[in-house]
């Protein structure tokens, strides 16, 4: 489907996640497939519910599966090798070493009970063998990297005693500390402040540069992704609706989803509108997908053949993937 | 000073902060002489970033928290020197929508009985007459008459938010404060909320006071906006006059920090150093002389206050040199 090369760092095929409930097994992300570019930022957005932390939380493996409440299908493949194969215990070596994580809301992420300094020093006790002397340099290091002034007072701060922004900067500082090869940042700048989430997104972008790593950015804010990302996966329902680079989304998108969530974003700049684009309905819940198309009920062109059958994501143009009958039908005459 | 709906002179909050013995250590200037009025139909904006008071000066308003100093006069009644009974009569003309709709609703009560209330508060005596008017706003909002029995819990965010603009609008009010009334719902829900709202809003001749981060939304609703920073308001404009030429430099760092949904516009940011100081240590001059790119030594001893520029007398600011 999606063409494996030498740039892909990290394949993602047909990956579904499915929790334990009453009523049997709620599948919240079916049939994923992507792949991250060595050097790429790659957006993922879409609604709340839609299964885009989910996706991102099971590539890291923090669901205990081993208690059987959660089930995993399909395959994420790094260096040619599935993570889904490592056995859990075995996963502590790939978590925050390869792949590293930084989360929403930095003071819940960070633990309040010990200075900044120790949490950082955690993952490189864990991950690399360098003595105290030497950890403790990099820390500081990692501190300065990320913008924070001063750093050898700091060090022995706890969490509360920073504002958010600096709290993420120190999340990003942890989850850079052993040079992760990909970062994903699950909605990093949903809690700041404008001119804040203005320079923690610069800080990424920066850094993406200087580490040489990837970054896939969880958002659901369009123009956090028009800003930072190259190619963009747009999630409705626990599925990739579309995939393609930023530019030929915000330009051309051809998901009815995606034409409908850019539209209902008021603008900065031009004529200001009187009446703002809506899709009608809301999110179904999990235990009602609909049949066929997930997206049929609530879009504008559905047929009876979207609501029957559900279309597979294909190639409409060169790196452009789109799960919907219109277009591939519209394709196909022209 | 004679048409405006609503009034706001010198508001004032200090939160003092105790020690053990209740004796003031410091108090913290949330929301620090702010003044505006509002007309009869007209949406205003109050935006800035968190902790700037903009909340606060909200709550205020409607009396929620006691302001320590100022005046709001809404239709040329004081509104804090009233007695207690006249205050709940004139409550009634100012209604309140919250950032969270299910905090705000009673989750023990089901949806009809939450909108009923309100129909009793506002003197409806007629059981039958409630209850029609209660099923007509369910549908006014976009909800369905079964709707009518059920508990908060089983509904989605943006039908939440939904009934808490009902209850609203049931009392029929002058004016509306909306506290982020959307900043909590996914962006296909936000545009049929912020649609409900101006919906509403042309149907009823409302007014509301829209207190949010978001530049975008801001944009969209409001016909004038204040720029809050550190519990003043340093600038006041049209929407376009604001967009188009703003003057303060924070005003114009926040516009620049907005991003943009656009791959193919990268804009030049205005880069602010440092983040907003605490309430309690606010600068002795200006208030945002801290972070000003353009500050000089006046503006670290005096405060410049919100001043009319000379071109437009609507575009108010606070800046020497702007």
């Amino acid at each position: 489907m999606i063409r494996l090369n030498e740039k892909n760092l990290l394949e993602v095929d047909r990956l579904s996640v499915a929790f334990k409930t009453e009523r049997g097994y709620l599948k919240a992300v079916d049939d994923m497939r992507f792949c991250v570019n060595t050097q790429e930022v790659l957006g993922v957005v879409g609604e709340s519910g839609c299964g885009k932390s989910v996706t991102m939380q099971a590539i890291m493996r923090l669901f205990d599966e081993r208690s059987g409440l959660t089930q995993y299908k399909g395959q994420v493949k790094m260096h040619g090798c599935n993570l889904m194969d490592i056995p859990f215990q075995a996963y502590d070596k790939i978590r925050g070493k390869q792949i590293a994580m930084v989360f929403q809301d930095a003071l819940s992420a960070l633990d309040p009970l010990f200075p900044i300094g120790q949490q950082l020093d955690e993952a490189l006790r864990i991950h690399t063998d360098l003595d105290k002397a030497a950890r403790q340099e990099r820390i500081l290091q990692l501190l300065k990297l990320v913008g924070i002034n001063s750093p050898e007072d700091r060090v022995n701060q706890y969490p509360h005693e920073f504002s958010g922004g600096m709290r993420q900067r120190i999340m990003i500082a942890i989850a850079l500390s052993c040079e992760p090869e990909i970062l994903i940042a699950d909605e990093p700048t949903t809690a700041l402040d404008v001119t804040i989430q203005a320079q923690i997104l610069d800080l990424l972008v920066s850094l993406k540069k200087r580490c040489d790593m990837s970054i896939i950015f969880i958002t659901h804010d369009l123009s956090v992704v028009a800003q930072v990302c190259q190619r963009v996966i747009v999630m409705y329902l626990g599925q990739v609706v579309e995939t393609t680079d930023v530019c030929t989304l915000f330009d051309q998108p051809l998901h009815p989803y995606t034409q409908g969530l850019l539209q209902s974003v008021p603008s900065l700049s031009g004529a200001r509108q009187e009446k703002l684009f809506v899709i009608p309905g809301t999110v179904p819940l999990l235990n009602q997908i609909p049949e066929g198309c997930r997206f049929a009920p609530r879009c504008l062109y559905a047929t009876s053949l979207c609501k029957e059958t559900m279309p597979e994501l294909e190639q409409i143009a060169d790196g452009h993937y789109v799960r919907c009958w219109r277009c591939k039908k519209e394709r196909s005459q022209s | 000073m004679m048409n405006h709906l609503l009034d706001v002179q010198g508001i004032k909050k200090y939160f003092s902060v105790t020690d053990f013995f209740g004796r003031e250590i410091y108090s913290i200037k949330a929301v620090d002489d702010v003044s505006f009025y509002m007309d009869q139909g007209e949406i205003y904006g109050l935006v800035g970033e968190s902790g700037c008071g903009k909340s606060t000066l909200g709550r205020c308003i409607l009396n929620l928290i006691p302001a320590t100093d100022g005046k709001v006069i809404l239709q040329g009644k004081d509104f804090f020197s009233l007695k207690e009974g006249d205050i709940k009569k004139l409550r009634q003309d100012i209604q309140m929508i919250f950032q969270d709709p299910y905090l705000a609703l009673n989750p023990k009560k089901r949806v009809g009985n939450i909108l009923m209330e309100v129909l009793i508060i506002k003197g409806v005596a007629d059981e039958k007459e409630r209850y029609f008017t209660a099923l007509d706003i369910l549908e006014k909002v976009g909800l369905r008459p079964e709707h009518f029995y059920r508990f908060p819990h089983e509904f989605s965010g943006g039908q939440r938010q939904r009934i808490g603009i009902a209850r609203a609008l049931l009392m029929e009010p002058k004016l509306i404060i909306c506290d982020e009334p959307v900043s909590a719902l996914d962006v296909s829900i936000q545009a049929q909320i912020l649609n409900l709202l101006l919906d509403a809003k042309r149907k009823m001749n409302m007014s509301y006071l829209f207190v949010t981060h978001n530049m975008s939304i801001v944009r969209h609703v409001s016909d004038r906006i204040g720029v809050m920073y550190l519990g003043h308001l340093i600038e006041e404009a049209a929407t376009d006059d604001l967009f188009r030429t703003p003057q303060h430099p924070y005003t114009q760092a926040l516009l620049s920090a907005a991003a943009v949904p656009n791959p193919h516009i990268k804009k030049d940011r205005i880069p602010l150093t440092g983040e907003l100081p605490s309430p309690m240590n606010i600068p002795a001059g200006c208030v945002f002389s801290g972070r000003c790119p353009y500050v000089r030594d006046d503006c670290k001893k005096y405060r410049p206050t919100l001043l009319a520029k000379e071109q437009t007398l609507s575009h108010r600011v606070a800046c020497f040199y702007a």
